[in-house]
């Protein structure tokens, strides 16, 4: 298990920058991230974006099947299912990933999104990744210009 | 190759303005939207990140439904689906809406993904949302005592 509450060093100027999570735990089969809810997450209505969710869901299920002594491997999202089960005003939240199975070129995880002071669920989601041989530098479809 | 849009109003200060993205078409079952892909809308491999892709799909889908002559209905998203069809390295992406089903209190939605030069599909998916009740100004499992801080 690697060291707790960092922020990953190999996501500089990506996406993950906008959600500014930090990962608390992050082993074989498993993560734990935790994101400090600010005002650019949210929607008009002051709760979470589903986006922001979907996101850390997709980040969560990667994370929690691609642990390896030797570092993380390579993916491309297939599928993404999310179902938001409540909505919250809460200001720190975590997102649980775990693989349920991996082949060699495939990855299946479900994620658990909850508010941190009460364990309260919040969404859950299921997805699918196809894992890059780790050589690769560009993902599918992507030509360098 | 932008085409001309407008912002969504009300939406500054939101996760919206981190997709940055533009109204090209809004109506009763149907919005089309235009976002230009920055740096941070990327992952590692320099491909879009599935969040953003995932983000697009839940608005507009949503906006597909929302649209009234009155005005804009309010809604929070139930369950969301996304298949990543192909990676590209477009700089502008398009995202199309389609209103499938509503029910009085409940909307569902297909929405596409694609690249408007080439007309690639990209990512598609469906949105499954609950329509609130007309006045409701916050969304369910906020608590209005916290935000009067």
């Amino acid at each position: 298990m690697t060291t707790l509450g960092f922020k990953r060093e190999d996501i500089k100027d990506t996406f993950h920058e906008v959600l500014d999570y930090t990962v608390e735990e992050w082993g074989d089969g498993h993560v734990l991230l935790q994101m400090v809810v600010k005002p650019e997450h949210r929607n008009l209505g002051g709760s979470v974006h589903g986006g922001v969710l979907s996101s850390l869901v997709d980040i969560a299920g990667f994370m929690g099947g691609s642990w390896t002594p030797n570092g993380h491997g390579r993916s491309v999202t297939i599928n993404l299912n999310t179902s938001f089960i409540a909505g919250t005003n809460a200001d720190v939240i975590t997102a649980e990933g775990k693989r349920t199975h991996a082949t060699k070129n495939t990855l299946f995880s479900k994620v658990w999104i909850r508010e941190k002071d009460t364990g309260k669920l919040l969404t859950t989601g299921q997805c699918t990744y196809k894992l890059l041989h780790p050589d690769t530098k560009e993902s599918p479809g992507v030509v360098k210009k | 190759m932008t085409q001309d849009g407008y912002k969504r109003d009300g939406t500054a200060g939101t996760f919206h303005d981190v997709l940055d993205y533009t109204v090209l078409e809004w109506e009763e079952g149907n919005a089309l939207i235009e976002m230009q892909v920055q740096p941070k809308h990327r992952n590692r491999g320099s491909s879009i990140h599935g969040g953003v892709i995932a983000t697009l799909i839940d608005i507009a889908g949503d906006m597909a439904g929302i649209w009234t002559p009155e005005g804009e209905r309010k809604t929070v998203t139930i369950n969301l689906n996304v298949n990543f069809i192909a990676g590209t390295s477009a700089d502008v992406v398009h995202a199309r809406g389609t209103r499938a089903h509503a029910t009085r209190g409940t909307l569902f939605s297909n929405a596409e993904i694609f690249d408007p030069e080439t007309g690639k599909l990209l990512a598609n998916g469906q949105g499954v949302y609950k329509l609130l009740r007309p006045g409701t100004d916050r969304a369910p499992g906020i608590n209005p005592v916290k935000e009067a801080k």
